[in-house]
Order: C-alpha cells, then structure tokens, then sequence
C-alpha cells in the first residue's frame, strides 16, 4: 500500500478490491490462485485511483521533482563521476531477494521518494505501465516522465546502498 | 557517429533504456562509455539490480508455509 501515501485512499481501494473481488467471484474459474487474482484486481484499482486522483488534482511540485541538481554529489561539474573508484559490488541479486527484509528496506526506500516521483515509478515498476500510458495519465511530458524515472532509480539506488548494502543489512 | 558523454549522461541512458528504446547513437555511446568507466558499469549493474528487486516485489510468492507478509 506503500503507493497511496494516505491510509483512507488505501482502505477505500481496499474496500473497492473487495466489493470488486465479491463482484466477480462468480467469474473466477479456479485457475489461479486466489492472491494472485486479488491483486490482479488490487492493481487495477490502484490504477483507477491514481486516474482520478490526477484528474482532480494536477500534479502538485512537480517542478521541484523535475530538477536534478541533487544527484549533484555524484557527479563532478564537468559530469564525470566524483568517485573514480567504482562502489563495491551489490553482490548476488538473489542473495538480497531471499530475505525477507530487503523488501521492506525497498518499501521504506520508496516510501521516501517525493510525490509525483513514486506515482510515476509506481506505474512503471508496480503497475507494468508504459511511459506513453503514465504520461498520459499523470499529462507530463515524456521527457518529464524519464526524469521522474530516473530521479526515482537513482534516489533507490543511494537508498538502498546506505540502508541495505551500508552495513545495516548485517 | 560516436559521442564522448559524461557519466552524468550516460546515468540518464542507463534509466531511459528501461522506459524507451535507446537510438543507434546513444546505445554506441553508452557502450563506450562503460568500457572505459569502471563506476558507471557499477552504476548499470545497480540500475539492474533495481529492476529485478521491483520485479520480484510485485511477483514474489511467499515461500512454502509462509504467508504473504501482508
């Protein structure tokens, strides 16, 4: 629930999956297991929401998100990277998968991301949304849109080196 | 034609090529670039690293006899 950022829209899309759940409980042919149908509709619920809710409300701060000037400490001025000496390995992705707690470092992460950054990388990454269809949805820009993306990847990747691989994960 | 780009650039490369498909240019200077920098190859093993954390975040199965966390 770590993309609606407000505990009554997430009841309400859970209350909505369930009705919707209910609703179509007579259409559910047993081929799939029942977590994997829920949150098929869960997913779609999610997504009508995030419709709505940029219907209602353009995006707010968007421009502050679209700069990214404070991915400056990596870089020098001249654009090369400030650390010539390459970060240690992240190992074995697995390794990191199979614990449980990874996923929950992950989610704090995510939860850290500002606004319009996690909707957008939420309707990527979560919800499998092209850039074309998240564009349109949230009416930014593509160029905007890959900002946003890449602000998102890059504010985890620090995330997750200082909360995961930094020691903490120990 | 190839093109010199800075590290800034081609972490923008490194993101956009999970959202669109790279031109002929970008993906030859991309592939320059992380020949000769040892840190942006790390940088493109984390950016990969992140998507397969993502990926196994919305599809995860809980192991057997375990429920789902939430």
């Amino acid at each position: 629930m770590v993309q609606l950022r407000n505990a009554t829209h997430a009841e309400d899309v859970v209350q909505e999956t369930l009705l919707a759940a209910l609703q179509g409980a007579a259409a559910f042919q047993g081929n799939s297991s029942v977590r994997t149908w829920l949150t098929g509709i869960l997913k779609h619920k999610i997504m009508d929401h995030f419709r709505r809710q940029s219907r209602e409300a353009p995006l707010e701060g968007l421009e502050d998100e679209l700069s990214v000037d404070d991915f400056d400490g990596l870089f020098r001025a001249n654009g090369h990277v400030a650390n010539t000496v390459p970060a240690p390995s992240w190992g074995d992705p697995e390794a990191a998968f199979s614990q449980e707690r990874f996923f929950a470092v992950l989610e704090r992460c995510m939860s850290r991301l500002p606004k319009n950054t996690a909707r957008a990388f939420h309707m990527r990454e979560v919800l499998g949304m092209g850039t074309e269809e998240i564009c349109k949805e949230l009416g930014i820009t593509a160029t905007n849109c890959w900002v946003l993306l890449y602000r998102a990847r890059m504010s985890l990747r620090e995330c997750l080196q200082t909360d995961w691989f930094g020691g903490a994960a120990a | 034609m190839f093109k010199m780009i800075t590290c800034r650039q081609a972490s923008h490369l490194l993101s956009e090529r999970q959202d669109r498909p790279l031109g002929w240019g970008e993906r030859a200077s991309l592939r320059l670039h992380l020949a000769l920098c040892a840190p942006c190859v790390r940088a493109a093993e984390q950016i990969e690293f992140l998507r397969r954390a993502m990926a196994r975040y919305v599809g995860r199965d809980p192991g057997p006899g375990q429920g789902p966390p939430d």
